[in-house]
This record gives structure tokens, C-alpha cells and sequence, in this order.
């Protein structure tokens, strides 16, 4: 049975019998290949649910914006990692979840599908087993899914931790370490990745869709929007641009569960998630600590061991 | 400007051992460079890797944070915390190709004012040896005197 169609049941069930009061999911956007978050809190509701490599958002982050007592989270591994830091973090009340793991195939990249369709947006999209299916200017292309994923799907680890109520179907395997796509910029001169931060840094708006397309990025007050004191200039000045990512950077060490939403999310294609990326492989290599895995763990920064090294600390 | 240019250094220290120990060096006529500007905190643990940031973008050439002996911390433990929030900056700073010697830690105890003196004339050394900043920056008319 098709993931779709075993998530729609699932969800009529556990929303008929009371289980949950809402299966929080995602159903069809109003583009091609794209989809929205939807909150399913009937059975008919539960039928316009979807879960495939479209599913661009990470549901964990609207947790905290439902009432009901008891939420269904329909979970791919990065929600689940997501559940995980919310559980340690106290963000959510064990039991109040059930999470309806659904397996990944992994995400498409809407700019990897673009530069396919030669630089076009699609007109017309739909998903065929492990292949896309889109138009742009009347053509039909094929193209296997493999080729179009999003960069962090290529390095995906799933949960170690057994967060998941249900498991419909069978997971994906994991598809290596992420922390290998750093070797690039660490055999790069510090002047040559310092240009490619700038570089990136210039180009970013400072719209903060990371931010808000980010699990982890949850504060009632971002540094950013504070004006006493102003952190950060609230203009695009490129300092304060690298200020706030850096900062941004600081705040997901040890908590980062590498879902890619903040890089999905970003309106003029900039990834910075490279940055959480060498502050997670840090973290599991001086402290040994990974994110997203034990719920009771505590939080990376808000302890320490006595032998920590210091070897940097005169 | 590079004839006269002396390394700015914002040295953030902590109440109860650093900032004793700059004033141990002090009344014991200790010599040592003259470009620290002090700032003192509660506790190593209270500095948020944001304000190192800030120092930077703000003109500072080096910035220093120095705390008490692991052990000896006021708060019991809050340089140990400190020690893990600034190695994951300092591994940031290299990530991004910024010089990671720009930021420098210390632990100073009250009683150690030659340690004091001798770390800061280390840090100078090594900042000036870097040379004035030059990422970072926020452009110079917003720049603080």
C-alpha cells in the first residue's frame, strides 16, 4: 500500500476512535509539487493528507502551535530527531504525541528540478515511484528522484531513538554521514571560505525564513527582533548579516537536527546549514554528543564534564 | 595608519578572579601592554559569544575572556560552561575562514597578577602579529570611538 494511502487510514482511525484529537500532516499545495501543513482534526481531514518528497516543512515546529491535548505527528526522521530535542528541551509533554513514523524517500530540491527544467518553474509536477514527473514551457520531463534531492537527504541518519507510536512501511536506510560534505571546505584556504561566506552572507535578505521555517528556532524573541538592546543592525549590512547567521549558528550547536528546512525554506537558494553542520561535527567529536537521538540527555551548553579539553585556554 | 596602528583588545573578565588578578598586577606595578580595554562580568559563564562577535564588528582587533580556574568558579561551574560555548565558537570563527587567534580565553585567578600581565602581553603579540582586522567590520562611519 502506497505511504499515502496507509497515512490516510491511520489517521481516519486514530482521529475516529480518539486516540489524537488532531493528526497534524501535510496535504497538496496550490503549486505543483509543493505542499502546505495541515492539521487534520476530522476524518474527512485526514483524507487530504499526504506524505511524499514533497513535504518540504518540518511538522515538529507547529507542535507548540496546536491546543489539543493529544497530537498525532505524522514524522520522517527529521521530525522525529525534532521530537527528540523538543522532548529534552521540555518543549513538549512526553505523552502528549504520538508520532506516525512515515518512511523518506528523501526530498526534491525545487532548485535541483529548476535547473533541470532548464531555469523554469514547473507548470504541472506530480511524483512517479522514484521518479518526477514535470512540465515547463509544454515539455514533459522525467527525472529520477535520486538525481533532484535536497543535499541534506543525501547524507541522512534516522533516529536512533524509538520515538515513533506506529511505523507505516518500511524506513530508508541511512544514506551515509553528513558531516563528509564538509571535507570540501576544510581543504579550502581560511581566505577562500571566508569568501564564500561573505558571498552568501551578500546575498541573503534577511528575511529570517530560516529562522522561521527552522525546528530549533523557536525563541519568543529572537536576538535579532530585539530593539533594547539592538543585537543586530536591522538592515542588510553585510556585518550584521554574518553576525546574525554566526549567531543563529551558535544557538543550534548541539541542538541543529540537520532537516534542511531552514535551507528549503530560503527564497534566494542561500545554505548556510554547512555552519550547524561543522558545529554538530564538533560537537560529536570533542563532546561526544549528537543531537536528536536520547531525549534524556542534557542540552549540549547547559553542561559540561570536568575534563572537558581546554587546550585552546591559556 | 599601519606605523602607528597598536592592537585594540576588549578583554572581558570575570569579577571574582580575573578582574582581581588585573588589579593585583596593577598594584604590584606590573608593566604590560597598554591595549586591553577591560570589561568587567559577573562570571566567564555570563559572556554570550555574541558580545565577542559584537567586539569585532565593532573595531576590536582581539578580543580576550578570561575566567576562573576550573574549580574555582563563584558560581560553582560557570566557566565550565563557558569552556564549551567558546570552543564551539572558536571552531565557528575557523569554519568560516575568520582567524580564530582574533578570540583568546584565560583562566586568571585573583592571586596570579604576573599570570594576568603575562597573558596579556601574550594576546597583544599574538593580535598584533595578525595584524589590524579585517572581517567582520561594519562599515567605518558606524564604527564606535
Amino acid at each position: 500500500m502506497p505511504v499515502t494511502d496507509a497515512l490516510r487510514e491511520t489517521a481516519a482511525q486514530l482521529l475516529a476512535e480518539g486516540t489524537v484529537q488532531v493528526v497534524l500532516g501535510w496535504e497538496r499545495g496550490t503549486l505543483p509539487l509543493r505542499t502546505t501543513p495541515l492539521p487534520a482534526r476530522t476524518v474527512e481531514e485526514a483524507g487530504r493528507l499526504v506524505a511524499d518528497a514533497t513535504c518540504d516543512n518540518n511538522l515538529t515546529l507547529y507542535l507548540t502551535r496546536l491546543k489539543e491535548e493529544r497530537v498525532g505527528l505524522v514524522a520522517r526522521p527529521c521530525e522525529a530527531r525534532a521530537l527528540v530535542e523538543y522532548l529534552r528541551e521540555h518543549r513538549v509533554t512526553p505523552g502528549r504525541v504520538l508520532a506516525i513514523g512515515v518512511p523518506c524517500t528523501g526530498m526534491l530540491s525545487r532548485r535541483a528540478l529548476e535547473a533541470r527544467l532548464g531555469g523554469r518553474l514547473p507548470e504541472a509536477g506530480r511524483l512517479d515511484g522514484d521518479q518526477v514527473v514535470g512540465t515547463a514551457g509544454g515539455a514533459e520531463e522525467r527525472i529520477a528522484l535520486a538525481e533532484v534531492l535536497e543535499p541534506a537527504c543525501r547524507g541522512c541518519r534516522l533516529p536512533d531513538a524509538a520515538v515513533y507510536a506506529r511505523v507505516l512501511g518500511h524506513p530508508c536506510p541511512p544514506a551515509g554521514d553528513r558531516h563528509t560534505l564538509l571535507q570540501r571546505s576544510d581543504n579550502l584556504a581560511a581566505d577562500a571560505r571566508y569568501a564564500e561566506f561573505v558571498e552568501a552572507a551578500a546575498r541573503c535578505l534577511r528575511c529570517y525564513a530560516c529562522r522561521q521555517a527552522c525546528p530549533l528556532c523557536y525563541c519568543a524573541e529572537c536576538f535579532t527582533d530585539r530593539s533594547a538592546p539592538a543585537w543586530v543592525g536591522p538592515s542588510d549590512d553585510l556585518s550584521d548579516t554574518m553576525l546574525f547567521h554566526l549567531t543563529r549558528a551558535m544557538h543550534l550547536a548541539g541542538r541543529c537536527v540537520d532537516c534542511g528546512a531552514c535551507v528549503r525554506a530560503c527564497p534566494v537558494g542561500v545554505d548556510l546549514s554547512h555552519l550547524n553542520l561543522a558545529l554538530g561535527r564538533e560537537a560529536a567529536q570533542r563532546f561526544g554528543y549528537r543531537p536528536g537521538l536520547d531525549p534524556a540527555d542534557r542540552p549540549l551548553v547547559a553542561t559540561f564534564r570536568p575534563d572537558d579539553p581546554e587546550e585552546f585556554i591559556r | 595608519m599601519s606605523q602607528t596602528w597598536e592592537p585594540k583588545i576588549v578583554a572581558f573578565l570575570c569579577h571574582w578572579c580575573s578582574y582581581a588578578g588585573a588589579d593585583l598586577a596593577g598594584i604590584s606595578r606590573l608593566q604590560y601592554p597598554a591595549n586591553v580595554r577591560v570589561i568587567r562580568v559577573p562570571c566567564s559563564g555570563a559572556v554570550n559569544p555574541f558580545y565577542l562577535l559584537k567586539a569585532l564588528q565593532r573595531g576590536a582587533d582581539g578580543v580576550l575572556v578570561s575566567g576562573c580556574h576550573p574549580g574555582d568558579c563563584h558560581y560553582l561551574a560557570g566557566n565550565m560552561v563557558a569552556r564549551r560555548k567558546f570552543a564551539l565558537l572558536k571552531k565557528l570563527l575557523e569554519h568560516v575562514g575568520l582567524e580564530p587567534d582574533r578570540v583568546q580565553f584565560s583562566w586568571v585567578s585573583a592571586a596570579e597578577g604576573q599570570k594576568f600581565a603575562d597573558v596579556i602581553r601574550e594576546v597583544t603579540e599574538s593580535v598584533r602579529a595578525l595584524g589590524p582586522a579585517r572581517h567582520l567590520q561594519k562599515a567605518r562611519r558606524a564604527l564606535c570611538r
